[in-house]
């Protein structure tokens, strides 16, 4: 799996449809500029944002609405996309930690992550995502970040990566945990230090604090630099066809949402 | 032994606004209580760390807390700064 580069809402999503298909699981990333509509008073975004229009609205920091802004219309364009409906059809609600789901869609799950002029949305089908961005030179070595963020194994691990690599790993390692932390809707509320993940040179695996394998079978952890400049990561929990059944693996991707044209009727 | 001893001047406030406006790179004086940590200031996660590290060397204590156990539930500067006096026993202003 590669994340897959969306330009706007006038590109196709198709490559992501079909990945979705195929894998079950897709990670797009997009420009904020490409999504970002040139008035955000237009008539048509506050529908288009629906509750978290209110969200906006609280919202001062003018690099952070326009973020938040592009990443709903993204995010609910790509899962509209996939599910076979439209976007207004969509709405997106948090859980009591904030973590992000589409209204009465248990068909697909998401997670969204952006930051600078990036926005990144992953979507899966059977379990669990969470995706998560930085830019991947973004300043976090010596900072007093890395006692928080890594077990004594990984800062042993950073270490001894080449000085002149050693912060982008620790951006590496922490986007993985945030991308882990979003799938299982802890956010910030986890302890980071109590999991880890190997050195760059392997292949993604979670780690026990001392070093040994941590997490099941079911969990997948991804890293990419994408556009030359963001890490991008994310943390997949797919519990097999054993957990799915040939019930669930033969459910159809329609939503289950009511389409409010009817019941206005 | 008392570790807030060795944090010489200022309230909570003054020195959360202090750090805050250090890893923001603005002048303190255009932050006041009121204001809010992401919707206002554009604090985001890594920011938020940066700023527990800082306070952690302003008040070696915050070593022992976790970060959602300093932040969770506070919006504002003015708020966090009451969590602050209430784990670092400083006054709020
Ligand atoms: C989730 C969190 C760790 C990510 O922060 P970040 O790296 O700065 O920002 P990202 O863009 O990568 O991710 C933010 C997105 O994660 C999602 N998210 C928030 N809480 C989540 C959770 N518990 N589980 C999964 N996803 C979550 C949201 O969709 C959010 O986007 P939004 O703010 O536009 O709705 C962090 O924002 C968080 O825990 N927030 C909860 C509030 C909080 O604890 N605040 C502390 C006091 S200010």
């Amino acid at each position: 799996m590669r994340p897959l580069r969306n330009r706007g809402p006038a590109d196709s999503w198709l490559p992501v449809r079909r990945e979705v298909e195929s894998s079950g699981t897709s990670v797009v990333y997009a420009a904020v500029a490409d999504w970002l509509p040139d008035d955000l008073q237009r008539p048509g975004l506050a529908a288009a944002l629906g509750r978290d229009h209110k969200r906006l609205l609280e919202m001062n920091h003018v690099p952070n609405r326009s973020r938040f802004v592009a990443s709903r219309l993204l995010l609910k364009s790509a899962a509209a996309a996939v599910l076979g409906a439209t976007p207004d059809e969509l709405e997106l609600a948090y859980k009591p930690g904030g973590r992000p789901h589409l209204r009465g869609v248990d068909q697909l799950d998401v997670s969204l992550s952006h930051t600078e002029e990036l926005l990144v949305v992953g979507l899966t089908r059977h379990g669990r995502i969470g995706v998560d961005a930085e830019n991947a030179d973004r300043r976090m070595l010596g900072l007093g970040t890395e006692r928080q963020v890594c077990t004594p194994y990984e800062l042993e691990a950073v270490l001894a990566v080449p000085v002149e690599r050693r912060n982008g790993e620790l951006v590496r390692l922490w986007t993985l945990k945030e991308a882990y932390s979003k799938a299982i809707g802890q956010g910030l509320r986890f302890r980071f230090t109590e999991f880890g993940f190997t050195p760059e040179d392997r292949q993604v695996q979670m780690l026990r604090p001392d070093g040994t394998p941590g997490a099941g079978w079911e969990w997948s952890f991804h890293s990419w630099l994408v556009d030359d400049s963001y890490m991008v990561s994310a943390a997949v929990y797919d519990p097999g066809f054993g957990g799915r059944g040939p019930a669930a693996a033969a459910r159809p991707l329609l939503p289950v949402v009511p389409d409010p044209r009817l019941s206005a009727r | 032994m008392d570790d807030n001893a060795t944090t010489s001047g200022g309230t909570a406030l003054a020195v959360l606004v202090e750090e805050a406006a250090r890893i923001l790179g603005r002048p303190p004086g255009l932050l006041g209580p009121g204001q809010h940590l992401q919707h206002d200031l554009g604090f985001d996660s890594v920011m938020l760390l940066q700023l527990k590290g800082r306070l952690e060397t302003r008040f070696p204590v915050l070593r022992e807390v976790s970060l959602p156990d300093l932040l969770l539930g506070v919006h504002t500067l003015g708020a966090l700064a009451g969590r602050l006096e209430r784990t670092t026993g400083l006054p709020v202003a």
